[in-house]
């Protein structure tokens, strides 16, 4: 096989056993990679629905991108499956680094970890030789110290290592999967997982090859496309100023999420842009993930003051809103220290950022009294109750630190006293990123029917903004004219979605960064086409890669349905549903069941799933060549006919 | 820092000979590897970081990265130290090159190589060779931490 390793690595943990199954190409061509082979193990390996994703039933599956370890532009992410904590339903989380890459000059595609070990483990891969090492030692070191140890052990400073921190061996449902040191796989609690598992890390070396069917011919591509994505104005600025370089431009449109959604504007943001990273000294690198000509990533580090000795890769956008934004903690520093904080405990700091933010309001209404916080004063803007709220959801301590770990919704539904009401998270059960949804309502549709739960990450439909020529040439080409090329209409916006999440789907599962398409426009369906094409051998156009995605994602779906999900988890926080956004050009947007339902409905038709249930069509099924899918939910009785 | 002193002082002080030269930018470097795997592509027509004549020196926890290449060096210990005489200079583009008929696979180059540029592959000494005078990791480098240079230009001289 060419640019596939063509491997897939089985792990079972109890019994110690490790075997490798060479994949059929069909697999290749139908999921393509990474993400879609992913959906579709996991569909195969979990048989049953309602198991406990923190039981040894689950599994936790790493697939590679079909072009990660080439040229390609920003081709080197990986995607974890499993089935996730947070929600219980399906859950594919995303990283960069450089750990995919070296897993497939190893000469593997996949991972799959079944079951649990007896005692903590980590494993050691290098090339074919696969051991399954004592991690007794390294249970309880934070992300830092087990990558450094790990390559010290080892003796090879080469090895990528991907670990897990105390949050995840605490069971945090929002514990992250850590790569290349500050690389998160942060949604969903993928970290609790690999905890479950009592697995410390994957630690990889690899110096194999990856062939490709025509070397030549994808050489010239993929440097024309990287030239052009080093060119593109998006990419340059990320590169410049990193994610968080757009702060100042959302807060002046007043969508810069703040105080647990309840604001959308902050009168000095400065403190939280990567302007003030580079103005203020902090910035010390930028970084790439393999093969990236962008480069969004930062290292930062604090030099003196309360902080000094701080250092971290971050704060990027989400983790600068999260940590700093909603929890009113307008502070730079405070902020790299929490996200230092996150990185080395491995915590997602969108979650945590939204579950502290979200204690700060129940602490401000009442809902929660000293006696519940362990005596911290949980206040909006207390950066030390920031920091130590970390740590006490890290480890898991006291009363505080035990009931947030669990994740907004459940702390909501375990205090009670309406808390649900300002719990940023829909029916799934996920905290919901950063993005003010009310006034951008691709967003908002794109959020409710994320398999995974409300964020970005599925389908980031940045278009709908149309804040440049790309933007609107592409909603002129979906919706017919470029007008609709603004987040506030609710027209077009299902088409807009379907597009990208075709698009996004393909992207993860080449192993593509999503802003190499869907910020940059320069990696797209067509080229993306291509370079599968002269990467793989196997014939692929536009139309054809657009559908492979398109399966990708029904399949996930399919995954949700299983597990007893209908249209009803197709949903939006309550706060984002029932309150108008209070000031600026925004003032008084809002989403609400109508508008929702009516995105919804064109939503499912534009699928061919059904719109009553949210459940595919059986003919869609079978156009997708899913039939032993749809076999399966017959016997569910979740199988709807037209 | 130290190594980019080291690494950019040395690079120029070896190639007088010819008029172009790899030069490279520590600062510059994000670390991605593209350079290496493009290094591997057009020169092994495949793609993988050991087979690539170049390497990138890391320390992750610091995001810190180097790139190091062949400085195709005035006295070259590979050069010397080869037994049978097989790494000459190509005088059009001043890089030290393998004669494959010649060259026997004793890695004696590999270990004298104090940079670490020089493998042994198919039981033949590999190493860069300036891909004639169009180096790939230049081209696919984007921050530009690599560069291919007049070896006289204003931006060689600065560094």
């Amino acid at each position: 096989m060419y640019s596939w390793a063509g491997k897939i690595l089985h792990i079972d943990l109890k019994k110690k056993k490790t075997w490798t199954e060479r994949f059929r190409p069909k697999l290749g061509e139908m999921f393509l990679g990474a993400r879609g082979i992913n959906a579709r193990l996991l569909w195969d390996l979990i048989r049953e629905p309602k198991i406990n994703p923190l039981g040894p039933e689950n599994v936790l599956i790493f697939g590679t991108g079909t072009l990660t370890g080439t040229t390609a532009p920003s081709s080197g992410r990986t995607t974890v499956t499993c089935k996730g904590p947070a929600t219980n339903l399906y859950l594919k989380t995303n990283v960069g680094g450089h750990w995919g890459a070296e897993l497939k000059f190893a000469g593997y595609d996949h991972i799959v970890l079944y079951n649990v070990a007896k005692s903590p483990v980590y494993i050691w891969i290098h090339d074919e030789e696969v051991e399954i090492m004592d991690a007794s030692d390294l249970w309880g070191s934070d992300v830092r110290e087990t990558t450094k140890t790990i390559k010290e052990e080892l003796e090879d400073k080469e090895i990528k290592v991907t670990c897990i921190g105390p949050a995840g061996e605490n069971l945090v449902k929002f514990a992250a999967i850590m790569s290349s040191v500050y690389h998160a796989a942060g949604r969903g609690g993928g970290g609790a997982v690999m905890g479950s598992k009592k697995v410390k890390a994957i630690a990889v070396r690899g110096t194999r090859e990856v062939e490709l069917w025509n070397p030549d011919g994808f050489r010239e591509l993929a440097l024309e496309v990287r030239k052009n994505l080093a060119a593109d104005s998006s990419s340059q600025e990320l590169y410049e100023f990193g994610t968080s370089g757009s702060t100042e431009y959302d807060n002046e449109l007043y969508t810069f999420p703040n105080r647990n959604f309840k604001f959308g504007h902050v009168e000095n943001v400065e403190p939280l842009t990567g302007q003030t990273l580079i103005e203020k000294g902090y910035l010390v690198r930028r970084a790439g993930c393999f093969s990236c000509t962008i480069s969004c990533h930062r290292f930062v580090e604090i030099k003196d003051g309360p902080y000094a000795g701080t250092y971290t890769g971050g704060p990027e956008y989400e983790s600068f809103c999260a940590l700093g934004g909603q929890t009113w903690v307008i502070d730079t520093e405070a902020v790299i220290k929490a996200n230092e904080l996150c990185n080395i405990y491995g915590l997602d700091t969108i979650s945590t950022g939204a579950v502290i933010a979200w204690a700060m309001e129940s602490f401000e209404k009442g809902a929660l009294t000293k006696t519940d916080t362990d005596g911290i004063d949980l206040e909006f803007g207390n950066a030390d109750a920031l920091i130590k709220t970390i740590e006490l959801v890290a480890f898991r301590k006291g009363k505080l630190g035990n009931l947030l770990a669990e994740g907004v919704k459940r702390a909501a539904e375990k205090v009670g006293k309406e808390s649900w009401k300002w719990a940023i998270c829909n029916s799934k059960g996920l905290e919901q990123s950063s993005v003010e949804t009310r006034s951008a309502k691709a967003y908002a549709l794109a959020f409710a029917v994320n398999p995974r739960g409300p964020d970005h990450l599925h389908t980031e439909a940045l278009a709908e903004l149309g804040m440049n020529p790309e933007a609107r040439t592409l909603i002129e080409k979906l919706t017919g004219d470029k007008k609709w090329a603004s987040p506030y209409y609710t027209e077009y916006r299902p088409e807009i979605v379907r597009w990208h999440e075709d698009c996004y789907a393909a992207t993860d599962c080449l192993g593509f960064c999503a802003f190499s398409s869907t910020s940059a426009y320069e990696v797209n369906p067509k080229n993306m086409a291509q370079m599968f094409h002269l990467a793989t051998g196997f014939p692929m156009d536009e139309k054809k890669i657009m559908l492979a995605g398109r399966r990708v994602i029904t399949l996930e779906k399919c995954f949700n349905v299983r597990e007893g999900a209908d249209r009803k988890l197709d949903d939006l926080p309550w706060r984002l549903m029932h309150e108008p956004a209070t000031s600026g050009p925004v003032k008084g947007f809002m989403n609400s069941e109508e508008e929702l339902n009516s995105m919804l409905d064109k939503y499912y038709t534009l699928h061919e799933w059904n719109r009553e249930t949210s459940w595919p069509y059986k003919e869609t099924l079978e156009m997708l060549k899913l039939k032993d899918v749809a076999n399966e939910l017959q016997k569910l009785g979740k199988l709807p006919k037209r | 820092m130290n190594n980019h002193h080291m690494t950019t002082s040395c690079m120029l002080g070896c190639s007088q000979m010819s008029s172009r030269v790899l030069i490279v930018d520590p600062d510059a470097c994000t670390g991605c590897r593209a350079c290496m795997v493009a290094c591997s592509s057009i020169k092994e027509r495949v793609h993988g970081l050991k087979q690539a004549r170049l390497w990138i020196q890391k320390k992750e926890v610091t995001c810190s990265s180097v790139p190091v290449v062949c400085r195709q060096c005035t006295n070259a210990p590979c050069e010397s130290v080869c037994p049978t005489g097989a790494i000459l200079r190509n005088p059009e583009t001043g890089a030290y090159v393998v004669i494959s008929n010649e060259c026997t696979g004793c890695e004696e180059c590999v270990r004298a190589c104090p940079f670490g540029v020089i493998t042994v592959r198919k039981g033949l000494a590999v190493k860069c060779d300036l891909c004639e005078g169009d180096p790939e990791c230049a081209k696919t480098c984007t921050p530009g931490a690599i560069k291919y240079v007049d070896s006289v230009t204003e931006d060689s001289k600065e560094k």
